[in-house]
């Protein structure tokens, strides 16, 4: 069977048949959504088992497109490729479980949700530029319309510049995916032959070229300082389930990218790139870090400190490029980076899933106008603290081993540069004490007195996700295990 | 079967904790189930002294081949039955402490999960377990700190002792990466590697160090971090906690021989004086304890750096009796008053004998009085600075001059004939047998020092004749001072009370400077970047709006004018189709037709209709000529 074709198809067929369901409301879109991505979910479960973590792409599934072009329909897995489609499938069923807009969902929600989910997983599952330029666009309109549709106040601004900045971003990666094209003998848009053949290899100018047209693309998506304002905007008019997965699935695009194509692809002009993008990264670990400690707003703190766990990620995958990195250090960084996003993506759904909810409740945000939610709310304070700490990398939880990797890969090449971005974990520590003393510590106000604590459904939504990062942070060889770098990593 | 109980040590309190927070029978549970999680501590202690040694891991992280585990050996088996006491003690007490608390159940299994998590930092095998329990232990105690939710000083000083000891922990991730490059594993190891990378492993373990333990200049926090109920004040802020600052340089003796260990040394005597001054300075019976604490914890960094592991760990244990003794004591005369502070206690001992007497015994040996336990380690520490460095002996003297002085004033308040009060019967009994216990700890550990020393294979501890003497000189001297009510200027003690603006001085060139560049960059996020992306994007906007404005008035216009213009050019062309080319030809040959009756006409004599004639002709020549030419 072919599981991965299913599992990007599950969700688009299922988004297509929402258009045909019937426009008043029910809970029919819903069941749809969840029949979807649940059928996915378990394509992804059924390809993980028939998974080999010590080979490197495999189970690719394959069917003519366009010959003239060598397009064809190739998707495949590797480490990283699987370990986020699975991590998209999870996210998604937590957030079409809590829902979009208007209760019980709307075919229209359903239907984005569900367009999304597939154009994601194509994203991760494709192995050929084809259809990875497609998926990556497909996947920003969908998410404009989950934007601008349930969004808060100004939604329209926000998913305007969310789509037109990201849009910009896309373009030069086009024109990379068509210098590749070009460059290859025969043409293809095969990824797999691409990174096997490096058609840019030697390429000198032109290979950097292409090198940056990809990275400014990926830098974008990321997003790494200084292409990120468009984020925390879009997080805050988002819609609560938007904001997760735009954080939880949408970021990670970039950091795919990177890895994907210009680790892989164009190793030879990253090394000659490797510390100014990895200063990049640097900037965006201090500056999201402080800039987070300034926020009000919880869930632009969020947002922000996103940028702070991406920088890192960045970090790991310019030390793996750089020349004169141990074989054990380039490993370490990239499993690493690889396992920060999966950290990142469960730990930072669950934060914007506690943004979300108490704006339900206390219609704010504001961390001055929060105060004793633990009183009131102890399980929400329980949760909240736990993804605090998780976020700020507290041992046990999953971004720690995740954060150490990246520290102990990078200290190999750049000593100086590990250690500054060491610094960032106290910057974290102090914001996330900060929000957790001023918003559930101290004295209730009277009018936060009576809040209701977590219901049945968010923590339907929010339960997967804890378990998950609980159970990796106390053995992280449950996502490593999967991930090994050292099998697909070429140039090893 | 001894690494099955290494996991039980630290599995067990944390399983403890689970049930105590979950079943509703929790709070009666627990003291049985602290008991129950003692056993595998003392399991391991029997066997480490019968010789056994043991170690249980897993690959943790495998692309670096670092391993997470637990070991035993000597040192791990007395530190990690220390916690395990001291602990079952504690919270034995604390089951009488919070009785009329309706959070109990939430205080007791934040005390089990502690006890865990600091059993999981004692027995680690490595500096990779050794992190992640440290870091461990840091979250736990925020949680107990804060316990109280209607003190407005608990919440921050939580956030304040966590935030201080993290930043200190930079030191030890930087240490774990230097040591990995360097050697490619994280075990603990004998020697430190060459060069920086050395360097900055022994420089980040002692920030560490000096974070937890709560050495000059990171001290205020454990000030602060009293604003948590007393059962943690004696668990987390003198007995165990802080030590493990301590524990972690014991256990890195080896790769700090040289530079580290003296520094180690000059950080503990300076904070063994400066903490003593700080305690002297306190109006609060738990700020003077956690002075003391301060204080004792610089001497045992002494310790190790002057006699070696084994000084310092006998002093540990003593210390972890005399302490948290006399915080328990403390805690019993809070219920009885309702407070902490000096003049509230005021006569408060003469009131409640039994727990005075408790509070007695522990500062008897915590002020090295003999034959109390922490006199015979305090003699070791004294004697092995005065053979290693002279002026680490003069502070240590000093500091035991303050010792004897900072523990009498405050049991002379207590004993001072004045106030009325009830004794508070609620848990009493629970909380005496915790006195009870642990000042027969102070009584009696005075005697561990032969058996320590063999469980660590440690050379016999150090002792002079000369520096019993002074010791003890310097031990009557502090007594005499509060004795005769010695004026000291105010200004020193205020210095010292407000622990020389260090609070203020790191908020200054610390918090304040992150905090604007933090607020700086965010309005620069606003109305830099943000703001220039928007200019962008609205610069784009009117780009094309102008481009429209082309388009419709410039480009447009244009076409529309090229139209008209090509129309109007048409019908020109068709007006000369017409009237010109087929004029011109018609016109010609009506004109040769004409030609007779013309030279007929010329005949007329009309010169000028000859002339016309012929220009005329010439002229359709031309076009006709030009006209073949282009076709």
């Amino acid at each position: 069977m072919p599981w991965l074709t299913i599992a990007i198809a599950a969700p688009l067929i299922g988004s297509a048949l929402c258009l045909t369901l019937p426009g008043r409301p029910g809970r029919l879109p819903f069941m749809v959504a969840i029949a979807g991505s649940a059928l996915s979910a378990m394509a992804l479960v059924i390809t993980a088992i028939r998974f080999d973590p010590s080979s490197g792409m495999q189970l690719v599934e394959t069917a003519t497109w366009i010959p003239s072009l060598d397009v064809a329909w190739r998707v495949g897995v590797d480490g990283m490729a699987l370990i986020l489609a699975l991590l998209s499938a999870v996210l998604f069923i937590a957030a079409i479980s809590y829902g979009v807009g208007p209760r019980p969902m709307t075919r229209a929600a359903a239907g984005l949700l569900l367009l999304l989910e597939g154009s994601t997983l194509a994203f991760f599952l494709a192995e050929d530029f084809f259809l990875f330029y497609i998926a990556f666009d497909v996947t920003l309109v969908a998410m404009y319309f989950l934007i601008a549709l349930w969004g808060e106040e100004r939604r329209h601004y926000a998913a305007l510049k969310f789509f037109i900045y990201t849009l910009v971003g896309s373009l030069p990666v086009l024109l990379g995916i068509i210098a590749l094209f070009l460059a290859s003998d025969p043409q293809t848009f095969d990824m797999i032959r691409i990174a096997e053949e490096q058609p840019m290899a030697g390429a000198g100018v032109g290979a950097s070229l292409v090198f940056l047209a990809f990275f400014i693309g990926f830098a974008i998506k990321t997003p790494v300082v200084p292409f990120h304002t468009w984020l925390p905007i879009a997080h805050v008019e988002a819609p609560t389930a938007g904001s997760v997965l735009l954080a939880g699935v949408l970021l990670k695009l970039g950091t795919y990218g990177l890895i994907r194509v210009n680790l892989q692809m164009l190793p030879e002009a990253f090394a000659s790139y490797a510390l100014p993008v990895a200063l990049v990264g640097l900037v965006s670990v201090i500056y999201g870090a402080l800039v987070a400690l300034a926020q009000t707003d919880l869930k632009r703190m969020i947002a922000y400190t996103s940028i702070n766990h991406m920088g890192y990620v960045v970090v790991g995958v310019a030390a793996a490029a750089a020349t004169g990195i141990s074989a054990e250090a380039r490993d370490l960084a990239i499993d690493g980076a690889v396992l920060q996003m999966v950290a990142h993506g469960l730990v930072t759904a669950t934060l914007f899933f506690i943004a979300g909810f108490i704006k339900e409740r206390a219609h704010t945000r504001d961390l001055g106008k929060l105060g004793g939610l633990m009183r009131p709310m102890p399980w929400y304070g329980t949760l909240a603290a736990l993804a605090f700490f998780a976020s700020l990398g507290l041992p046990g939880l999953a971004q720690f081993p995740a954060e150490l990797e990246i520290f102990l890969g990078t200290f190999d090449v750049w000593p100086g540069l590990a250690a500054a971005a060491v610094l960032g974990i106290a910057i974290t520590a102090a914001l996330f004490l900060r929000a957790l003393q001023s918003a559930f510590m101290g004295e209730t106000p009277e009018r936060l007195m009576h809040l209701p604590d977590l219901s049945r459904r968010e923590v339907v939504a929010v339960a997967p996700l804890v378990l998950l990062f609980v159970a990796i942070g106390l053995y992280p060889r449950l996502a490593l295990d999967l991930i090994n770098s050292a099998s697909w990593l070429i140039g090893n | 079967m001894n690494e099955w109980i290494l996991w039980l040590a630290v599995g067990l309190p944390i399983a403890a904790a689970v049930s105590v927070r979950f079943a509703p029978a929790g709070a009666a549970l627990a003291p049985w189930l602290a008991l129950l999680t003692a056993f595998p501590a003392w399991l391991l202690l029997l066997a480490s002294a019968g010789g056994d040694v043991a170690a249980s891991s897993f690959t943790w992280l495998p692309a670096g081949g670092l391993d997470v585990g637990l070991q035993l050996d000597g040192l791990a088996a007395a530190m990690s039955v220390t916690v395990a006491t001291v602990g079952l003690i504690v919270v034995i007490y604390a089951g009488g402490y919070f009785e009329a608390e309706p959070r109990r159940r939430s205080a007791l299994a934040g005390l089990l999960a502690f006890i865990g998590a600091m059993q999981g930092l004692v027995l680690a095998d490595g500096y990779l377990t050794m992190l992640i329990f440290w870091e461990l232990v840091g979250a736990a105690s925020v949680r107990l700190i804060a316990f109280s939710r209607d003190d407005p000083a608990a919440a921050p000083a939580a956030a304040r002792a966590f935030l201080t000891t993290r930043s200190a922990d930079i030191g030890f991730y930087l240490a774990v990466l230097a040591l990995f490059t360097a050697s490619g594993s994280l075990d603990f190891v004998a020697a430190r590697p060459d060069g920086t990378l050395g360097d900055v492993v022994a420089l980040g373990l002692i920030a560490a160090a000096v974070g937890k333990s709560a050495q000059v200049p990171l001290q205020t926090w454990l000030s602060a971090a009293m604003a948590g109920p007393t059962p943690v004040s004696a668990l987390l802020h003198s007995a165990t906690m802080v030590a493990a600052g301590v524990y972690l340089l014991i256990r890195s003796e080896g790769l700090l021989a040289g530079w580290p260990l003296e520094l180690v040394g000059w950080i503990g005597a300076v904070t063994a004086v400066l903490g003593a001054g700080v305690a002297l300075a306190q109006t609060d019976l738990k700020r003077v304890l956690a002075g003391s604490t301060t204080s004792q914890l610089g001497l045992m960094f002494v310790g190790l750096a002057a006699g070696g592991p084994a000084v310092a760990m006998f002093q540990l244990i003593a210390h972890s009796a005399g302490k948290a003794g006399m915080f328990l004591a403390a805690g019993i005369f809070q219920h009885n008053r309702e407070t902490t502070s000096l003049a509230g206690l005021r006569g408060a001992g003469r009131k409640d004998r039994l727990a005075f007497a408790g509070f007695v015994v522990g500062a008897l040996s915590i002020a090295s009085v003999p034959p109390f336990a922490a006199f015979w380690s305090k003699d070791h520490i004294v004697a092995a600075a005065e053979a290693t460095n002279g002026a680490w002996f003069l502070l240590v003297l000093l500091a035991t001059v303050g010792g004897a002085a900072y523990l009498l004033r405050p049991a002379l308040i207590l004993w001072q004939d004045e106030g009325s009060d009830k004794i508070e019967p609620r848990g009493r009994k629970r909380m005496l047998l915790g006195v009870g216990a642990l000042g027969a700890g102070s009584l009696t550990l005075g005697l561990v020092a032969q058996p320590l020393t063999s469980l660590l294979r440690a050379p016999d501890l150090p002792v002079s004749v000369a520096s019993l003497g002074l010791s003890l000189a310097a031990v009557a001297v502090g007594g005499l001072l509060v004795l005769t009510s010695v004026r000291v200027p105010e200004r020193l003690m205020t210095a010292f009370r407000i622990q020389f603006h260090i609070d203020g001085g790191l908020r200054v060139l610390v918090q304040q400077p992150i905090l604007r560049a933090a607020n700086a960059l965010d309005s620069f996020d606003r109305g830099g970047f943000d703001a220039t992306v928007d200019r962008i994007g609205r610069g784009t906007v009117l780009v094309a709006r102008g481009q429209n404005w082309i388009e419709r008035y410039g480009f447009d216009a244009t076409v529309d004018r090229i139209g008209r213009g090509t129309v109007l050019l048409a019908r020109g062309q068709n007006w000369i189709e017409r009237y010109g080319f087929d004029a011109a030809v018609d016109g010609l040959a009506h004109r040769i037709g004409r030609a007779g009756e013309d030279l007929r006409r010329i005949q007329t004599g009309r010169l000028y209709e000859y002339l016309r004639g012929a220009v005329l002709g010439g002229i359709a020549l031309v076009i006709l000529i030009t006209l073949a030419a282009l076709l």
